[in-house]
């Protein structure tokens, strides 16, 4: 009797167990869709194509600079292995880590390239304890970047290495997020069109099929291709940039933000892996327009760092940023078809460059400038953009407190520091076209100028939009552009 | 460190397993280990004000115990009470009192005593300094033996699930438990698991979904119309219910995986038909440990009509002080004194008529009702934490009430969508289920564990799922203190 009772006890415990798994499984399946549909099957067709690889021989990490930047087959042709580009968008140096142990795990890695990316190695400002300031976190432990590794491990198969990305992919106060992963799509639970919508794209031919092949408008009406080749590398034929997109959130300053110790931490761990396992690898980074890297402050010293950290392992790091402009086939900002990410063109062309640098350096050393700031002085006088902060003022009332959309710091982007400006700002309309273009007139009365608190530099409600109109002065030299905010 | 924490979701099976891989004579050292551990998350300084608070009553009851002479046995009772309440004093009514004594001498003397207005409350304080009062007056009664083992009393005393928020236990049922070895039970951790899991849903799913409601009125509560301060009031009504039980409930769960056995603290206290009966099924720890130690000292109802009554205002009022350092809980406490004073007149009257009360379901809902309107009542003072946020919210109250609000979809604008509305009302039904099993049986875990195994296993499944679903919980959350934790 009292076995029957614990048999129907354990059966009824079984049974529980699933029926909640069923549950949580059903649930993942209704709201686990990452954003846009393209970004994330970004990482669900990558992960799909990496388990159907063979040998992988030469693996790329990075962020998603790389993904769009560095095409495998390319490299194929070029060094006749079996290349694997497993860059994922705002990738953390602890996922890289445990990335590449999971595929030297399966696989015989003979080579690794790995990013030094700016973005993924400051630290970075987010809302302290009780939200009345800013502090410093490693970019591991921003909220905001936990969704790298959830990403990744929702899509890759059971694992030890999966298991650690998991452990170590969110602060303990996100650990429901971690081990369910529909719990991070709770703001979505009561939005019937957001669940039509998933499971209708999860029905869908193409995404059982991991067809992907998306063509998107974008805001100026021009039709761009992204598509999946395969290998990681995603395909963006990309729209060029147009001035009045030229406006960036600044991702790190690295002229007065700490280089986080964690991430450094696991940077050492990848390099020394390797080098243990007798796995080649090589370190670089790629470009972002100008916009971008301007607001990072001064980049050489970001390099200057890089290159002594290399260092301690023998290693040279290579950064792309310092190519010649005369080295280009094309204006630099029709290479990315935004601010940080390159299109076919840039590509095309950055990937042998790249491989051909990692290989046998003397051969392009030639091509390369000795800092970022040559390269701007011997540029014209040009304003690439606008780059903002949010921040906090004491000595000015905050609109609505600083995280409910309070002060945002706009900055010049330009080749120039002496360059003055004349800012004036206004509604979009107010430049005289419809929306899709801004380069007629800016409608006159409508635009007031700015007060700048600093060259370039001017405070805005972060609630506001509009258009922001820039005149530089430079000398003789008088450049202009405007851009939406 | 709370209970809806990540931190004690992993600080739990440790001290679980610990507990159980341990031999059985060692565990209560284990467990000590654990409680002070657990203690000292909020604040480490804290802990010596509850070892001191420990070794008081421990030295006293010894005393106690040891001595046979009145004038000795009086005189170590009263320096530990004196001392124990001079801790709780200090710490909780020292700024309130100071802030009263100067404002009086600034207007008569011109000058002001210098005192720090800064001091933080140490969490737990006032459940137990009256835990470790209790015993101590106890033991000078006769009524239980004083512990000669000093760790097992200091784990008595600092017991974690109950330590931060009660049940204030009593020497006899829980002191007794601790000195015996605690065998593994399978049934014990099954139950206790499962009531931590009702536990979590009445605060994580109810409780702290409805704060959000009672927080959006009561943050600012000049901005709102009468109907919604109504409708938050309310709101907090059921709020600190489900917070207060959801809490025990958990520390309950917890303590019977251990297989130790804590007191209910409530019993369906909203189906009360008189504020008199709501208090003999609302925070049972407290309500009898005032009866016991404090009621029953005065005279309780032994010395005629208008001492009763003057014991039980006595009583309400200190009550209403214990649960926080300002007029308005006073004031809150008193009034639970004067509702019982009106309800002895109207039954007085209803004698007097040869009125007899209804027992039908109608008379029962109706008392229930009204019950509950005028705990609600007092609640508004209870939330309103100060004397002028109360006169803001009666101006508020009685100024500018419109009913329409209710209809038109304006309630939504109070921080809870009509989707979680619908998850409010959906855990509500089952809440209110549950407490009317309880009313009816007195037992709801025994009614609870006899029903059918699928029942069972669908409950556990469903609880479970709603928690993770619609629960408040996680970084993106502000994850709310369990409100009995500032008393």
């Amino acid at each position: 009797m009292k076995t029957k009772e614990r048999i129907r006890g354990l059966v009824a415990f079984v049974c529980s167990v699933a029926a909640f798994i069923a549950i949580v499984c059903i649930l993942n399946y209704i709201y686990v869709v990452n954003g846009e549909p393209w970004y994330d099957q970004w990482y669900r067709n990558l992960y799909h194509s990496y388990y159907e690889q063979d040998n992988i021989d030469c693996l790329v990490l990075g962020t998603s600079h790389v993904h769009f930047g560095i095409d495998p087959q390319i490299l194929d042709e070029l060094n006749g292995m079996n290349n694997f580009n497993m860059a994922n968008p705002g990738q953390r140096y602890d996922d890289s880590y445990y990335l590449l142990r999971e595929v030297d795990s399966s696989h015989d890695l003979k080579e690794v390239l790995l990013e030094c990316s700016y973005q993924c190695l400051y630290e970075e400002l987010v809302p302290n304890e009780d939200r009345s300031d800013y502090k410093y976190v490693d970019y591991i432990h921003d909220p905001a970047n936990y969704s790298s590794p959830w990403m990744i491990t929702y899509h890759m198969r059971p694992s030890v290495n999966r298991f650690k990305m998991l452990v170590t992919a969110a602060d303990k106060e996100y650990a429901l997020a971690t081990i369910f992963p529909f719990v991070r799509y709770r703001e979505n639970l009561f939005d019937m069109e957001t669940i039509k919508y998933n499971i209708g794209l999860k029905r869908s031919p193409e995404y059982r099929n991991y067809n992907y092949d998306y063509t998107v408008p974008d805001s100026h009406g021009i039709t761009t291709h992204i598509s999946y080749p395969g290998k990681g590398y995603y395909y963006y034929d990309g729209a060029i940039l147009e001035d009045d997109e030229k406006l960036v959130k600044q991702n790190a300053d690295v002229t007065t933000d700490p280089i986080g110790e964690e991430s450094l931490g696991y940077m050492r761990r990848i390099i020394e892996y390797c080098q243990a396992k007798g796995i080649k690898i090589s370190l670089f980074s790629l470009p972002v327009y100008d916009v971008e890297t301007v607001s990072c402050g001064d980049y050489d010293r970001f390099i200057a760092a890089m290159r002594e950290f290399a260092s301690e392992y023998g290693l040279e790091v290579y950064d792309f940023t310092l190519i010649k402009d005369e080295t280009l086939p094309l204006p630099k900002d029709e290479m990315f078809w935004d601010h940080a990410h390159m299109n076919r063109a840039g590509c095309e062309f950055y990937t042998p460059l790249v491989w051909q640098t990692l290989h046998d350096p003397g051969s392009t050393a030639s091509l390369f400038a000795d800092s970022y700031a040559q390269i701007l002085a011997e540029r014209e006088p040009e304003i690439y953009g606008l780059w903002y902060r949010d921040v906090s003022y004491d000595d000015r009332p905050d609109p609505a407190g600083i995280f409910g959309g309070g002060w945002r710091e706009y900055n010049v982007a330009s080749s120039r520091p002496d360059m003055t400006y004349v800012i004036r700002k206004g509604p979009y309309e107010a430049s005289g076209e419809e929306p899709g273009g801004v380069s007629g007139q800016t409608g006159g009365d409508l635009f007031e100028e700015v007060e700048q608190i600093a060259p370039g530099r001017f405070l805005l409600p972060a609630g506001e939009y509009g258009l922001i109109e820039v005149t530089g002065t430079c000398g003789d030299d008088i450049v202009s552009m405007k851009v939406k905010y | 460190m709370l209970f809806n924490s990540i931190d004690f979701l992993i600080f739990f099976p440790i001290v679980l397993i610990v507990f159980y891989i341990v031999p059985e004579r060692f565990r209560y050292i284990w467990l000590l280990i654990a409680s002070y551990y657990f203690y000292m998350q909020w604040n480490p300084a804290y802990a010596l004000l509850l070892f001191g608070a420990t070794a008081v009553t421990y030295v006293g009851a010894l005393i106690l115990e040891k001595t046979s002479s009145v004038r000795i046995r009086k005189i170590t009772l009263v320096t530990a009470i004196v001392i124990d309440l001079g801790f709780l004093c200090y710490f909780k009514y020292s700024v309130m009192f100071m802030g009263y004594i100067n404002k009086i001498l600034s207007i008569t003397a011109h000058r002001q005593i210098p005192w720090d207005m800064n001091i933080v409350l140490p969490v737990g304080i006032s459940f137990f300094t009256f835990q470790a009062l209790g015993y101590l007056i106890d033991v000078y009664r006769g009524d239980t033996y004083a512990e000669h083992n000093f760790l097992r009393y200091a784990l008595f005393i600092s017991f974690f699930p109950q330590l931060v928020a009660g049940p204030i236990e009593r020497s006899r049922n829980l002191l007794k438990q601790l000195a015996k070895p605690q065998k593994f039970s399978f049934e014990n951790l099954k139950k206790g698991l499962f009531v931590m899991l009702y536990g979590f849903f009445m605060k994580v799913v109810i409780a702290d979904r409805l704060a959000i409601l009672v927080d959006t009125v009561f943050a600012d509560p000049v901005t709102w119309p009468g109907m919604y301060i109504l409708v938050a009031s309310t709101a907090f009504t059921i709020q600190i219910y489900c917070d207060f039980y959801g809490y025990s409930t958990i520390a309950r769960g917890t303590a019977l995986t251990m297989g130790i056995e804590l007191m209910d603290n409530f019993n369906a206290p909203y189906f009360a038909r008189t504020i008199s009966e709501l208090w003999r099924r609302w925070h049972l720890s407290l309500s009898t440990w005032f009866r016991d130690y404090l009621y029953i000292p005065l005279g309780g109802n032994r010395k005629g009509t208008f001492r009763k009554y003057l014991n039980i205002m006595i009583v309400f009022a200190v009550s209403g002080l214990w649960h926080g350092a300002s007029l308005s809980f006073v004031i809150w406490g008193a009034l639970q004194g004067v509702f019982q004073l009106i309800e002895a007149g109207v039954a007085f009257i209803r004698k007097k008529l040869g009125l007899r009360r209804g027992d039908g379901i109608i008379s029962r809902i109706l008392g229930a009702i009204v019950t509950f309107i005028l705990f609600d009542i007092s609640f508004i003072i209870f939330r309103s934490n100060s004397l002028t946020n109360l006169r803001v919210i009666i101006d508020r109250l009685f100024g500018d009430f419109d009913a329409g609000v209710l209809f038109d979809g304006s309630v939504l604008n109070l921080g809870i969508s009509a989707g979680y509305m619908w998850v409010l009302l959906i855990a509500l039904i089952i809440f209110y289920a549950v407490d009317v099993i309880k009313y009816k049986t007195g037992d709801v875990r025994g009614w609870f564990f006899k029903r059918p195994l699928w029942f069972k296993c669908v409950s556990v499944v469903f609880l479970l799922t709603y928690i993770i679903v619609f629960g408040r919980y996680g970084g993106t959350y502000d994850v709310k203190q369990f409100i009995y934790f500032q008393f």
